[in-house]
């Protein structure tokens, strides 16, 4: 005990040393506040150096940074990705703070990529795991069909994956897709995908930058226990109007920026809409016989999405942003799956998210920033047949409310406190189903879930020397699964089935409630100006959870609170990672290992029924994960050859023993490798750009088959034989590799013109290799030859007209 | 369009390869023991699954075991089963309302069945017929154009019940044999001796549906979707309705799942449901594949008029796949198996 108190007393001693130091030897303050030149938007991570010297800081999430200089003249410099290098004489006397403007640079030819941070971030901050995207970067991979893809690009990074081709959601770090917390300028997202997984609904144009965080874990999230991607939308620009937009081969973009108030009231609008049902109709009515091939199924696909967002600066120190989201998907879908044991031949199926955010961020000083969040999410489905007296309608909610209030205090250069509180509220309504005219269906209705969330947290990054900086974080949270709602309740020592349910309770007030702590630290020690190690641990709760046992979720999967008998998930992560840069930043490499221990997850039973299963309980088997892993990225961040390499060795397991292991456990209650189990991932982007108009890019990737149930033999059923499958994972899929072809004309007059036009061309699969998405067995086709699912089994080449006016 | 074709393919089905069978695990050995009790016939099939597969598909049948059967009703009655290759027997006839168990001894092992009891079907009240077109395929699917069968019936109310439904269709066999004809010098067909010989074409899909969301009301369900087509011109279809227990609704349910899904990105994860309701009486943890089932069923037979004018829709015609044999004297023997008899249908109308 007295040895800890020494160490503890030892401790505030040096902290207090390195302040006084630190205070003593500064007697100004260089204070600005950094914007973007044509929005007025804040600047997070802009590195500000002065005098050329390798010490630096970094602007936080207000575009403020400080550092402690001695009075008189300096150079001071600035940089940020995607923007012009600042380089200005300035006269420090006081720390009265200045506003810096830099100027959007997205045609620069010197550029960086893709950053595990921008520029120097890296080595600055003590988060690890963090990935920063703009869309400069998204637009230098090949798309998928002309289209640019923010989850596909995203899958290009260490430790970002997903089952397969055009699966609905990612994996990050060998978390299921649900595992990760989606927001779109602070609304979460609950299916991130258009056409059922092939194309990820963020509104491209409108993005400013993404965040994805798959170590680091800052203590202002919670609710998912693998990451946390953090879309944001950019600031309207307040000063002039413009537009851009793009015509591509599955959808329409048009992206428009308008000044209401000079300075002071904004609006953006970035939309996007597909046509192809018009189009397969055009291909089969019009084109079908000139090129003499078979008609396209008309399955009816549409979709959209639309985001706006206005902006209010009434003063100097107030900004009010109103965000609203709508996204739409629509089609015909053959037999593709059951709801309560009906089959429908054929079904229409809509869904989408309708959103809106509400943010007024105060600066008081510049020491001290307050945030003001309200979020409402509101996710629909609806699956209708109008097949013959069996005919149904079955429509699912999940209906997210969010009120937020954050503050950021930085009472010195050394130090910086983020706290707040939040409060959630989660109505889920898991399955109406109704029975349409003439269908011999009964009604039925799941219960109303409700949930309540409160949670504080706190986080202090504090710079206990020169060499480590450590950020301490904390998430205190608490969760109730309140009713009405009625609770079935099983016969004591028997697994949970219907029929060891002995009787229901009704219950009206909090049916359950957990309380929970999560800690996060993150260290950084930087051994030189250009190498630094970090350390970091997050702890994660999850009480919302999508019941599926699809390969990839369905739109209209069912969502579940945790209640008595589904305790939260729970996630422990712990990570290491050397960053190095060099000194003219043209290179950067990191190297990351990470393992994660999962508990209260789970699997289904065989033939679980969770659609509209009101004690879908009953259908789950309780385990615990395990992920383990190491990434190593190498980076050329300028020059005319720019790209990045990646190669990742991940594992990810489950042990599912269930409450009963003797008649429950999967696999014999050992560890078996989970879906997403791809132990070799090697990623790599090289891009040319010889001068500003022309830009190729080449983008390969391969990765190790993922599992799948393998059958072990097969028996004779009646007139068929049937495959038997015993183990779940037993076998793996063939390898995974392929590569894309993307060529970049960018304003092909070469003339200044206020229209400005570009022309991306791809080739998606330049080598046509069937990848498969997963094995099967179809007792219809063959007896015993399995048979592989391609999602994009030949090459796919698209042409992109894309156009700005200011 | 080739991008318009990716999208549409998905839903479709269509880009699936085969693959070969390299990389399967090591093959494991599996009793199967599948028996069927009825009003009017009583089948058992007791083997081993499959011993090796090869990566061509070709696959070795295990020698069969060893078995004795034998019914035992509620009552103790005993009736030893005939044989257990899966032969019908009709000389056993099942009751309504009576308990049966299977009872099964396999080298030497002892087995027995869950006791099951027949459950009354309720009537197959109709079968409905509809034309559709399926839009969403290619013209020149075979389905494309097509009827719709829907069978009709009142649930029982008050119980949960569990129904299954299979089809049947039959056809007069235009041809036994296809071979090739040294004098002809090519591959010829020869007809059905005796001529009255029919092709038969089962559902290799499980239907089956539970009364949760309509107990007591109309059971309406969609059989089987019969391509508009000819020959022949009048196409004979066979439903059965079948009352069956839960624990058999779960197997068929696992089976189901077997082929729903499949081939797309929504598979459903690949799984075998093992001793629904047989168990080894020695090591109840060993693992049996089969189901015993008794049930009671009604059935119907509907006759499809493929002349009949249907506008802006025309029969596709169906063409053999060689031409006869000049040899007019010629015919091959028209044998009992699985997919062809003698015996005539029930219902059938020349």
């Amino acid at each position: 005990m007295n040895n800890a108190l020494h160490h503890i007393k030892y401790l505030g001693i040096v902290l207090c040393f390195c302040a006084l130091e630190s205070f003593a030897q500064t007697p100004c303050y260089f204070v600005a506040r950094v914007t973007d030149a044509q929005t007025g938007e804040a600047l997070h991570g802009a590195v500000l150096k002065m005098d050329g010297l390798e010490t630096f800081q970094v602007t936080d999430s207000m575009g403020r940074v400080r550092m402690a200089v001695k009075c008189g003249e300096h150079n001071v410099s600035l940089s940020s990705l995607g923007y012009k290098p600042y380089s200005y004489r300035y006269s420090v006397q006081n720390d009265k703070p200045i506003v810096i403007k830099m100027e959007n640079i997205l045609t620069q030819l010197e550029e960086i990529v893709i950053s595990s941070q921008s520029e120097t971030r890296n080595l600055e901050s003590p988060a690890l795991g963090v990935s920063i995207m703009n869309l400069k970067a998204v637009q230098k991979l090949p798309p998928a069909a002309g289209e640019l893809d923010v989850l596909r690009s995203l899958q290009s990074l260490p430790g970002v994956s997903a089952v397969g081709e055009g699966a609905n959601g990612i994996n990050i770090r060998g978390g299921s897709v649900d595992q990760n917390l989606i927001l779109l300028d602070y609304m979460p997202i609950f299916n991130p995908t258009h056409l059922l997984g092939l194309f990820s609904i963020f509104p491209t144009d409108g993005i400013r930058e993404l965040q994805l965080y798959k170590g680091s874990i800052p203590a202002r999230y919670g609710g998912r226990t693998a990451g946390v991607l953090d879309v944001r939308l950019a600031e309207p620009n307040m000063e002039k109007f413009n537009l851009k937009g793009g015509i591509g081969m599955i959808s329409n973009r048009l992206h428009a920026e308008v000044p209401i108030i000079q300075g002071k009231l904004g609006l953006l609008s970035s939309s996007r809409v597909s046509f192809n049902e018009y189009l397969i109709k055009f291909y089969n009515n019009v084109l079908l016989n000139s090129l003499g091939k078979r008609r396209l199924p008309n399955n009816k696909p549409v979709f959209f999405d639309l985001a706006n967002k206005i902006s209010w600066r009434p003063t100097n120190k107030d900004n009010i942003s109103l965000t609203s989201y709508i996204s739409h998907d629509s089609y015909r879908i053959d037999s593709l799956f059951s709801i309560a044991g009906i089959v429908p031949k054929q079904a229409d199926l809509r869904y989408g998210h309708n959103n809106l955010a509400l943010r007024w961020n105060h600066y008081f000083s510049p020491k001290f920033n307050l945030n003001l969040l309200a979020v409402q999410s509101d996710y629909k489905t609806s699956t209708e047949s109008d097949q013959l007296k069996t005919g149904f309608k079955f429509d699912t909610r999940l209906i997210y409310q969010n009120f937020k209030s954050e503050i950021t205090y930085s009472p010195n250069s050394l130090q910086r406190i983020n706290a707040g509180f939040t409060v959630t509220r989660l109505k889920l309504t898991p399955g109406d189903l109704n029975s349409v005219e003439g269908s011999s269906i009964s009604p039925k209705y799941l219960e109303v879930e409700k949930g309540l969330e409160a949670a504080f947290f706190i986080s202090d990054e504090y710079e206990l020397s020169k060499k480590l900086l450590a950020e301490f974080g904390l998430r205190v949270v608490r969760f109730w699964n309140l009713g009405p709602v009625t609770v079935p309740v099983f016969e004591e020592g028997s697994p949970k089935t219907p029929s060891t349910i002995t009787s229901r309770v009704n219950i009206n007030g909090i049916e359950s409630g957990f309380n929970r702590l999560e800690p996060r630290l993150a260290l950084r020690y930087k051994i030189n100006d250009l190498s630094v190690i970090k350390i970091g641990y997050n702890r994660m709760n999850q009480f919302l959870h999508m019941l599926s046992n699809n390969s990839t979720p369905l739109p209209s999967v069912r969502w579940k609170n945790s209640n008595r008998y589904i305790p939260p998930q729970q996630s422990d992560l712990i990570s290491m990672g050397l960053f190095k840069d060099t000194r003219l930043h043209v290179w950067e490499w990191s190297f990351e290992t990470y393992y994660r221990w999962q508990r209260s997850i789970f699997d289904y039973l065989n033939g679980a029924e969770l659609s509209i299963n009101p004690d879908v309980e009953t259908q789950l088997l309780p385990g615990k994960g395990k992920a383990y892993g190491a990434e190593l990225m190498i980076n050329k961040k300028k020059g005319v050859m720019t790209g990045w390499m990646s190669y990742t060795y991940a594992r990810s397991f489950q042990k599912i023993t269930g409450e009963y292991p003797e008649i429950q456990q999967l696999n014999g209650g050992q560890w078996y490798p989970s879906l997403i189990d791809k132990p070799h991932t090697l990623n790599a982007l090289v891009n040319f750009q010889t001068e500003k108009h022309n830009a190729i890019s080449f983008t390969f990737t391969y990765s190790t088959g993922r599992p799948y149930t393998a059958p072990v033999s097969f028996y004779r059923s009646g007139v068929r034989f049937l495959p038997i499958y015993t183990d779940r994972n037993n076998g793996r899929i063939s390898d995974y590799h392929r590569l894309d072809f993307s060529w970049v004309i960018t304003n092909p007059s070469m003339k200044e013109k206020r229209w400005e036009g570009s022309w991306i061309f791809t080739v998606y699969n330049l080598y046509g290799r069937k990848n498969a998405f997963s094995y099967f067995f179809n007792p219809e086709y063959t007896n015993f030859r399995p048979f592989k699912v391609s999602v994009f089994p030949s090459p796919i080449v698209s042409l992109t007209y894309n156009f700005k006016f200011e | 369009m080739k991008f318009l074709g990716t999208i549409c393919c998905i839903y479709i089905f269509s880009c699936q390869y085969p693959v070969d069978l390299s990389n399967l695990p090591d093959t494991q050995k599996f009793l199967v023991i599948d028996a069927a009790v009825t009003e009017d016939f009583l089948r058992v099939y007791v083997a081993y699954s499959l011993e090796k597969v090869t990566s061509s598909g070709a696959y070795t049948l295990p020698k069969p075991p060893l078995t004795k059967a034998v019914i035992v009703d509620g009552k103790g009655v005993r009736y030893t089963v005939k044989n257990t290759t899966g032969v019908i027997d009709t000389t056993f006839k099942g009751r309504i309302g009576e308990t049966y168990q299977l009872l099964v001894e396999v080298d030497g092992k002892s087995y027995e069945s869950e006791k099951q009891t027949m459950q009354a079907c309720p009537e197959l009240d109709s079968l409905i017929v509809q034309y559709s077109r399926e839009g969403f395929r290619s013209r020149d699917d075979l389905p494309y154009d097509g009827f719709d069968v829907y069978a009709l019936a009142k649930d029982v109310p008050g119980k949960e019940n569990y129904y299954q439904w299979h089809w049947t269709h039959y056809a007069r066999a235009s041809y036994c044999l296809k071979a090739y004809s040294p004098a002809e010098k090519l591959d010829v067909l020869f007809p059905c001796f005796p001529a009255d010989c029919w092709n038969i074409v089962e559902n290799d899909k499980v239907i089956v549906q539970h009364d949760k969301l309509r107990d007591g009301s109309a059971l309406n369900q969609f059989v089987v979707r019969v391509p508009y087509s000819t020959p022949p011109n009048s196409y004979h279809l066979q439903i059965e309705q079948r009352a069956i227990s839960p624990s058999v609704f779960e197997y068929l349910r696992s089976l189901e799942t077997q082929t729903e899904n499949v081939g797309t990105l929504f598979d459903l994860p690949a799984q075998t449901r093992f001793n629904p309701n047989v168990f080894n009486l020695a090591d109840k943890s060993e693992k049996l594949l089969g189901v015993f089932s008794v049930y009671s069923y009604r059935y119907k037979v509907v006759y499809i008029d493929m002349r009949q004018i249907i506008p802006s829709a025309e029969p596709k015609v169906i063409t053999l796949p060689a031409k006869f044999s000049d040899d007019t004297r010629a015919s091959a023997p028209c044998t009992e198996e699985t997919f062809r008899t003698k015996i005539k249908p029930k219902g059938w109308i020349n």
